[in-house]
């Protein structure tokens, strides 16, 4: 069964320019060789910290990055291998949602034409824009009379239920969201939450949910991915990766995060990090991780691949001395 | 119930209104708290409740037109109208205030060495150069940065972003202040970073028994570091307790409605959809009469809420809420 | 649908804040009535001037006003306000066609060099360079020298040299727009490049036209005035301010001194006028300048 989409050792280098004629000096390995497959209806949640490469990762998915290689593959289409129109055919089927409410909203533009646009790129709804268009604000939870507001004049939680709005118009099947609520307040966070996982039962979207709020992924995730510099370090079903974390990168993560609960909060063990993140300039070889990790020896001078050591094939880790509990 | 000891800091019935010219604007009414020695407070508020316009009240760093009624008490004595130098000679020294951005606070011109140098100096001409750079280093040290004694002659740049924000800190408790202020300290940083930084503090709490007052919107971290704390809504006060009773044994439907919207690392539901807090948080110029809450809150009563302004009620052994729907225990809170 | 957002913010402005700031602008209110007075009373002067154009009367000579000629006579007799309103005509339509062409190259060249980055930026920013580092009266001189006179040309040669700032400032703000994320938007629901910059950059490049081509109206009178007076630029019988200006420029401390006050106050008005448009536009683009408003970011 050919996945809906599919990642396979995605790579992005970004070039580093220097010098008065701007010759590449370098490179910034963002992403490092990723994959992972999504299904209909299911949400994959990619966490990580700054720097991991998550954002990059969604740029690729949807063509506004390219990648240096690797593949992205929708219904097992290659997306680098498409020409333009077969590209342009393929944003019908994946959209993205962005971080900033406020800055991905054309600011001259009406609520009205941000939403319809698409449809007129594609000729959709064709003669029936203006009321396709009140139907998606509908099914976003805007009222109607948003439409002829400005993105000013709106609050954050509206704005970015607008950029849902754009996104649903290409009746997409998959929606990459790139930290969709962390510019927003908790209060507001929480129906946008509620209104992601409505759409998903309703119309079967499968989600790309970027994010690295640990409590927001795990609340809309059915799959976690955790990445770090660029590789992605463990993977699991979410549950199961909140209870037994097998990578110790996973675990310091998991303890760091707070939990609104002073009775939990007491009895738990923080694993405090020693020193930095490397230089993504100088990515070390081997294990990325082994430089702050306390189970480090030397084995790690490889690099670990994804594998699962125990038999549950679902749950993978890149660790050459996983947790196996 | 009495406070063992006397506060360090005692606030009673702040208010806060900026002048503007088109009509006077609101931002803070009646805010009290107090923060014993030793002691953690966890101001908590969505952005536009107040917190942290509650800090820079206490500072004296509000802009000129700001009309500023009430008390703030520090070790007794009286902030408010204070002149300036008597303010000056307060801060960084026996009040510390840590700021968000770590980047825009240190000077990038000068090592990180010489500004927390700088920072004693500024309130005690004596110690020599050789004594301020072993503090320093002593310092650097404190808040967990590896190989201080070379790091001392680096600059802000040279450091990771969770470096610097330990560097400024270790800056601004160089004077072993009594009170330390931290208006979101961690709020930009990824959450390895912050559990670095929020030990880091702790670690300071406990060498030099400062007080907390720790501003954030972010109710895990208060769970996790407050002794007590006060929930703002909209330029008002609606919750302050122990932090155990707080999570435990809410008083007030805005702390209710947080906590249910809130997911969780340790458990999820998924029976249950996130409660979400209908509405918006009205800015001090769309403030309803009465209850600021009442128009988001489900048991809101006509005629009521909607009328007066709720007082602060006593509901338990230091638990005060701002409802009047809150059951009192008797007592004055 | 349980999630309904309920918002309490009042349906607020239709416009997007930039007219409506302008709009309350005072000083910009009183600079764009006095400049369209100025406009029409130049342009329209066939009914408004008191006099028909170049009417003589050697036998009056230059007298000064009266209240048959307000501003009173030249040297052939020929009522000033006359002769100053139709000189506006010149004066005026040289400097408009001068910021037209100028701001419609600068747009072209800012705006493809800003989109476009990489070589074609480099390419285009050098040869922005290569005009604004030669002085501009010297060649303005010379070429007007070599290839006459006429006004048209005199409108092409201010133009190629004044685009460069436009293409300047253009450039600057397409290079800001384009991270922004909402271009980024609009090229995953599938825009093309050209869709991008009709229907986003553009538009989003209005107010900072709007201010440029103002200011550049301003600064083309006060260069063709210049020129002129210099002897470079109009040649009479052709009139314009500046070389109004030219011809009474010996007669300070004489009675006759106020044929060159006339031309210059005429001038500085309409500069002063446009500037304060200006002004309001520039003003207008800065969200911060208003009182109310909600287009505070932050988190919400």
């Amino acid at each position: 069964m050919t996945p809906l989409l599919e990642v396979r050792d995605l790579v992005k280098e970004y070039p580093v320019r220097s010098g008065v004629l701007r010759r590449v000096t370098g490179s910034v390995k963002a992403v490092n060789g990723v994959s992972f497959t999504l299904e209909p209806g299911q949400t994959l949640g990619l966490v990580g910290e700054t720097g991991c490469g998550k954002s990059s990762v969604g740029r690729c998915l949807v063509n506004l990055a390219e990648p240096t290689s690797g593949d992205v593959l929708l219904g097992g289409q290659c997306l680098s291998d498409m020409s333009p129109r077969e590209l342009r055919a393929a944003r019908r089927r994946i959209q993205l949602v962005f971080q900033d409410p406020y800055a991905s909203l054309d600011p001259r533009q009406s609520v009205e034409t941000i939403v319809s646009e698409p449809l007129f790129l594609h000729g959709l709804a064709k003669g029936n824009e203006a009321g396709r268009t009140a139907e998606l604000l509908d099914l976003v939870g805007l009222n109607r009379s948003s439409l002829r507001q400005y993105p000013h004049e709106l609050s954050g939680g509206q704005r970015q239920r607008v950029g849902i709005a754009r996104a649903l118009a290409l009746e997409p099947e998959v929606i990459v969201l790139d930290e969709p609520v962390s510019a927003l307040d908790v209060s507001v966070q929480a129906g946008i939450l509620n209104l992601l996982e409505e759409l998903q039962n309703e119309l079967g979207l499968a989600y790309v949910f970027i994010a690295h709020d640990l409590s927001v992924v795990r609340h809309v995730s059915h799959q976690v991915a955790v990445m770090y510099l660029g590789r992605i370090v463990e993977c699991a079903e979410s549950d199961e990766l909140y209870a037994n974390p097998r990578h110790p990168y996973t675990k310091a993560l998991l303890s760091a995060v707070p939990v609104p609960d002073p009775r939990v909060e007491r009895h738990r063990h923080r694993i405090l990090l020693e020193g930095d993140l490397p230089s993504p300039l100088a990515l070390p070889s081997g294990c990325a991780f082994a430089s702050r990790c306390w189970k480090a020896s030397d084995e790690c001078a490889s690099i670990p691949t994804l594998t699962s050591p125990t038999s549950d094939s679902l749950h993978t880790v890149a660790c050459h001395h996983p947790e196996i509990t | 119930m009495t406070e063992p000891k006397d506060p360090v800091l005692e606030v009673d019935q702040l208010s806060v209104t900026f002048r503007a010219r088109h009509g006077d604007v609101e931002v803070l009414r009646d805010v009290s708290l107090s923060i014993g020695p030793g002691e953690t407070l966890g101001v908590v508020g969505e952005s536009g409740s107040g917190k942290s316009v509650t800090g820079a009240a206490i500072m004296g760093l509000l802009p000129s037109n700001a009309d500023v009624t009430g008390s703030v008490r520090f070790l007794g004595q009286e902030l408010l109208g204070a002149p300036e130098s008597v303010m000056r000679d307060l801060r960084g020294r026996r009040i510390a205030v840590v700021a968000q951005d770590a980047l825009t606070a240190l000077n990038p011109v000068h090592t990180v060495g010489s500004q927390i140098a700088e920072a004693i100096k500024v309130h005690d001409s004596g110690p020599t150069r050789a004594q301020l750079r072993a503090r320093a280093i002593d310092l650097l040290d404190l808040v967990g940065i590896p190989q201080p004694s070379a790091r001392v002659d680096s600059y802000p740049h040279e450091f990771s972003g969770g470096m610097r924000q330990r560097a400024l800190i270790a800056m601004t408790v160089a004077n072993e202040p009594d009170l330390i202020i931290a208006d979101e300290p961690t709020t930009a940083l990824d959450v390895t970073v912050q559990a670095q930084v929020l030990d880091v503090l702790a670690r300071i709490q406990e060498r030099t028994s400062s007080s907390l007052m720790l501003i954030t919107h972010d109710l895990g971290v208060v769970a996790g570091v407050a002794d007590r704390v006060l929930v703002m809504y909209s330029g008002s006060p609606v919750e302050s307790s122990d932090v155990d009773s707080l999570f435990h044994a809410t008083a007030h439907p805005y702390t209710r409605g947080l906590l249910a919207s809130m997911p969780r690392i340790d458990s999820r539901d998924r029976s249950v959809p996130l409660y979400r807090i209908p509405g918006l948080q009205p800015s001090p110029a769309q403030r309803p009469p009465g209850c600021p809450f009442h128009p988001r809150c489900d048991v809101a009563v006509v005629g009521t809420c909607d009328v007066d302004l709720p007082l602060p009620t006593l509901v338990g052994p230091g638990h005060i809420s701002a409802c009047h729907l809150a059951e009192s225990t008797g007592g004055r809170p | 649908m349980t999630t309904t957002d309920v918002s309490s913010e009042p349906v607020g402005v239709k416009r997007a804040g930039f007219w409506r700031r302008f709009s309350q602008h005072r000083v910009a209110g009183i600079g764009a009535v006095t400049f369209t007075l100025l406009a029409t009373a130049c342009y329209g002067a066939a009914f408004v001037a008191p006099y028909p154009k170049d009417q003589q009367n050697l036998l009056l000579g230059p007298v000064p006003p009266s209240s048959e000629h307000w501003l009173g006579t030249d040297e052939l007799g020929r009522d000033y306000l006359t002769e100053i309103l139709y000189a506006g005509q010149l004066s005026l339509s040289l400097a408009i066609g001068v910021a037209l062409i100028a701001t419609s190259i600068g747009v072209l060249v800012g705006g493809v060099a800003g989109y476009r980055g990489g070589w074609v930026d480099d390419l285009f920013m050098r040869v922005t360079d290569l005009f604004l580092v030669v002085p501009a009266i010297a060649l303005l001189a010379l070429a007007l020298q070599g290839l006459g006179q006429s006004p048209v040309t005199i409108v092409l040669v201010l133009a190629l040299i004044g685009w460069t700032y436009i293409a300047r400032v253009v450039r600057g703000q397409v290079l800001s727009l384009r991270e922004r994320e909402f271009i980024d938007a609009a090229r995953v629901i599938g825009s093309s490049n050209r869709q991008i910059l009709v229907k986003h950059i553009l538009p989003n490049l209005g107010g900072v036209i709007a201010v440029n081509v103002a200011l550049a109206v301003a600064g083309a009178i006060i260069i063709e005035s210049t020129l002129s007076f210099l002897g470079f630029g109009v040649q009479p019988p052709q009139t314009s301010w500046g070389n109004m200006l030219s011809q009474a420029s010996g007669l300070i401390g004489t009675p006759k001194v106020y044929l060159l006050y006339f031309p210059g106050f005429f001038i500085l008005v309409t500069v002063l006028a446009i500037n304060f448009v200006g002004d309001g536009l520039r003003d207008a683009l800065d969200p911060r300048s208003t009182s109310g408003g909600s287009s505070g970011r932050g988190r919400q």
